[in-house]
Order: C-alpha cells, then structure tokens, then sequence
C-alpha cells in the first residue's frame, strides 16, 4: 500500500515548490540550467526515497526510487535526516556538504550547484501559505516558526558557552583565551631574543673570521 | 466477388467461448452500456482506490516534457488528463480507444478540462495500430489489455510503434498473492454486478468484467508474453498484493552494427 500513498503524499510538496519556483526569477534561471537532469534523495533512516526531475520551469517529484524507475540519475544524495538536514539549515561556510557520512553519488557539481542555489533562496513562507491555509492559521505558523528559531539559537548558543567553560574553567583541558594570548605574547619575545641572539653570534662570527685572515 | 469465409476459431468472452470475429462486437456492447457511469462506477468499486493506483503507474512511466504518448485503450481520458501538462506543448498525447462511446466521453471530459491542444483522438483496434514505426516515446494501457482479442498481436503492435528505448506500461487486475486476501477479494467482486445494476442499470457487463479478470493471465503469464512479443527488460510491479499488477517492458535499442 506504501507504493500507492507515496505518490499522493508527495503532490502537495511538489505543488508548494513549484509555487516557490514560479515566484523567483533567479530560481527560474538557475532551474533552467538543471532542466533534463534528476536527483535522487535517500533518507535512511526512516527509508524515503524521492527523485526530482528538473524541467525547464518546473520540478517533478517521485516518491520511487530511480531503480524502480529505470531512469538514470544525474547523482543521488544520501544521508540520515539528521545528516541531511543542515544541508538545509545550516550556512555554506559551515560546509555541511563535506559532512563524510553524506554519500553522494553521480555529478557532484550538479549537487554543489543546487545546493548553491537552495542557499540564495530569499523565502517568504507567509506569502505562499497564506492562500492555502488562511492568514489566520499561517501567521500562528510563522510566531510558531520564529519562537522556535529564537529558542533553538538560544540553547546553541548557552550549550556552546557551558561546554567552552566546562572545558576550560573545570576540566582544564584547554587553556583560556588570556593565557593563550599570554602564551603567544611570551613566544614572540622569545622569538625576537633568539633573533637577537643570532644577529649577534652572526657579528662575532663574521668579526672572527676577518682576524683570522689577518 | 463472394465474402471470405468465417473462422472457426473461438476465444473467450468471460467465461463463454465465442467466435472470434464476435468478441469484439460484444466487448463493445458492454462498454457501450457502461460508458456513461464508467467513471463513477470505478470509484464505487474500487473504493477509490483506482485513483492511487493510476498515480503510482504513472510514477512508472518518468515521463518528461515533450515525448510523444500513446494512451491506448484510454476511454474516458484518466491518463491523458494527467500525462497532457507533464509532456507540455511540445509533447504530443494520443488518446485511442476501439469504443466511440468510450473515445466520444473522453474526449468531451479533455476538452472541457482544456487540455486538448497536446492530445489528439482516434479510434482504434490495438491489434493494428495505424501509427508509424517507432513512434511513440511511452505508450500505456490501462484495463484494457484483458478485452483485446489477441493480445500477442496487440502487444507486437505496441512493440512497433515504440520508439527504441521507448517504454510500455500496462495496468492491469491480477492475482493476489495471499490466500486470505484471494477469498475476500472475489467475495467483494460478487459484488460488482449488484453495484452495476444500481448505478448504471447493467448488470451483465460487470459479470462479464468478473469473468474476464478471471480468464486474464497471470502475472508471470503476460510477462511471458511481453518478452515472446520483443520487449525487452520486462519486470512488474504487483500492486495491492497482486489484485492489480502494472507490467513495465521497453523495446530494445537498436544495435549500431543494424
């Protein structure tokens, strides 16, 4: 039966993107360049599979996997949800493309491409919702959406701090950023003496030298 | 000049033999009675379910925008409705059925969607399609395969007008696999007849559809006569645990040294 529901439950996504895709000029643009190719998505767990086929202004999205398909994909992408998921959320220079446990198979350009173009998206969720859900309904979804943004940077951001002073100030594992600057300061001195110390050696050698030549 | 003489020759009509010059006639009879509440009397028996079922074989087909379609047997036009915007205006669907009432109602339901400057109509007996070689990109047919008379002709058919490489699909009742589920499942069909005389007043032609699920081969049987046609690649697809089962073969390549 999963066969039969999987190509029902996908129509919407699909109509949703396709609404995103008809509203943005540069997505027009860059989704022209796709046209003809596909992508395979594999979520494993909990075992999804979708393949997109890009056409010229528009995408189709299949809930079988290119196998079942007898099609041949351009590349496929695979990865737990957990893995996948900060392709979506997280910024390029974070590089969650080089994550090693993200299998990518095919044409890796064709993936940094789209990748590259998922992250100028300039979204704006009410605008397209609103029709379909109400203004009611969507602007509860978008508080919803905010709130829960606000309180995930929250919490990174205190766990980020707690960790750095549990290694730091309890463990001591790793040195604070005084003492490291500390540290660096010293190096430098020492750095400069020993320079000083060679310049000198080099003087008295140079000075030797002439003494015995005469 | 004096008229060839008739055939012996008999094949099955449900579960009655007749000649076979007078399966066709009778075939059309029944589709005839029914076209009028085909549609409606598919979501009644099915319990809807034949809508999931189309989607998903259309899954199979990976259509892409502007390849040339051959719905065969396509009746009231499900298929071509749904294949027309994926082709797009480049792309060229044609929807061909042997039954006029059938193509007639199809027709109407496409126009009156919009949808017909990619599809064109004809009428059509699947085991001479009037088409060129190599034709068509993907042709598909849709529970109509088990009212052709010779299906091996049909399916060689098909095979020509295919484009090398291009793909056939045929959606079709099956066997179920399951014991349990074969018993509730010819229950529930001894149903249909009842079901037909309340909706479309017809009785008969749906013990006639009971009878020909019945005598229509098996999985395993059309996949063998899929390969003795010359596709290539054939595999199906059970769905509903072999209730229905979508058969997806495609004709071969041609050999360069050809």
């Amino acid at each position: 039966m999963n066969e039969l529901l999987g190509p029902i439950a996908i129509r919407p996504v699909e109509d949703l993107l396709n609404r995103v895709l008809a509203k943005d000029s540069y997505l027009q643009s860059r989704l022209k360049t796709f046209s003809g190719k596909s992508l395979q998505i594999s979520v494993h767990p909990p075992g999804t599979t979708v393949t997109v086929l890009f056409e010229q202004d528009r995408i189709r999205l299949l809930s079988s996997p290119a196998e079942l398909l007898d099609i041949e994909i351009t590349a496929s992408i695979r990865g737990n949800v957990s893995e996948l998921l900060p392709l979506l959320i997280e910024k390029p220079d974070r590089r969650p493309l080089s994550n090693p446990a993200i299998t990518i198979t095919g044409d890796i350009n064709f993936i940094q491409d789209i990748y590259a173009s998922l992250h100028n998206l300039d979204i704006d969720w009410e605008d397209y919702l609103a029709p379909m859900l109400g203004n009611l309904i969507t602007n509860e979804l978008s508080q919803f959406g905010k709130d829960l943004q606000e309180w995930t940077q929250q919490v990174s951001s205190n766990m980020k701090r707690n960790v750095d002073e549990y290694l730091k100030e309890e463990e001591r594992i790793f040195p604070k950023k005084e003492q490291l600057k500390d540290f660096s300061e010293e190096l430098e001195r020492l750095k400069l003496k020993i320079d000083r110390v060679k310049a000198k050696f080099n003087v008295l050698y140079e000075r030797l030298d002439r003494l015995n030549n005469t | 000049m004096t008229a060839p003489p008739e055939s012996d020759e008999t094949t099955h009509f449900g579960y009655k033999e007749v000649p076979i010059a007078e399966k066709e006639k009778r075939v059309g009879h029944v589709f005839r009675s029914v076209a009028s509440r085909y549609d409606i009397m598919n979501d009644v028996m099915s319990l809807g379910t034949h809508r999931l079922i189309k989607r998903f074989t259309l899954e199979l087909s990976a259509l892409r925008p502007k390849q040339k379609v051959l719905d065969l047997a396509g009746g009231t036009g499900d298929f071509s409705i749904q294949i027309s915007p994926i082709v797009g205006k480049e792309g060229r669907v044609v929807l061909a059925d042997i039954n006029d009432t059938m193509l007639q109602i199809g027709r109407d339901r496409i126009i009156n969607k919009g949808l017909d400057n990619n599809v064109d109509f004809i009428r059509v007996n699947a085991e001479q399609l009037p088409f060129e070689q190599d034709t068509f990109d993907f042709v598909c047919i849709a529970y109509g395969l088990r009212n052709i008379t010779d299906k091996d002709s049909a399916l060689s058919s098909i095979r020509q007008v295919l484009k090398p490489g291009g793909r056939l699909l045929i959606l079709e009742f099956s066997k179920p696999q399951n014991t349990f589920l074969t018993k509730a499942y010819h229950a529930y069909s001894n149903l249909w007849p009842v079901m037909g005389k309340l909706i479309t007043g017809d009785a008969a032609s749906y013990r006639y559809l009971i009878e020909s699920i019945d005598m229509h081969p098996g999985q395993e049987s059309l996949l063998a006569m899929m390969t003795t046609a010359g596709l290539v690649d054939c595999k199906y697809h059970n769905v509903m645990n072999g209730i229905c089962a979508v058969h997806v073969g495609f004709k071969a390549t041609r050999n360069p040294s050809e």
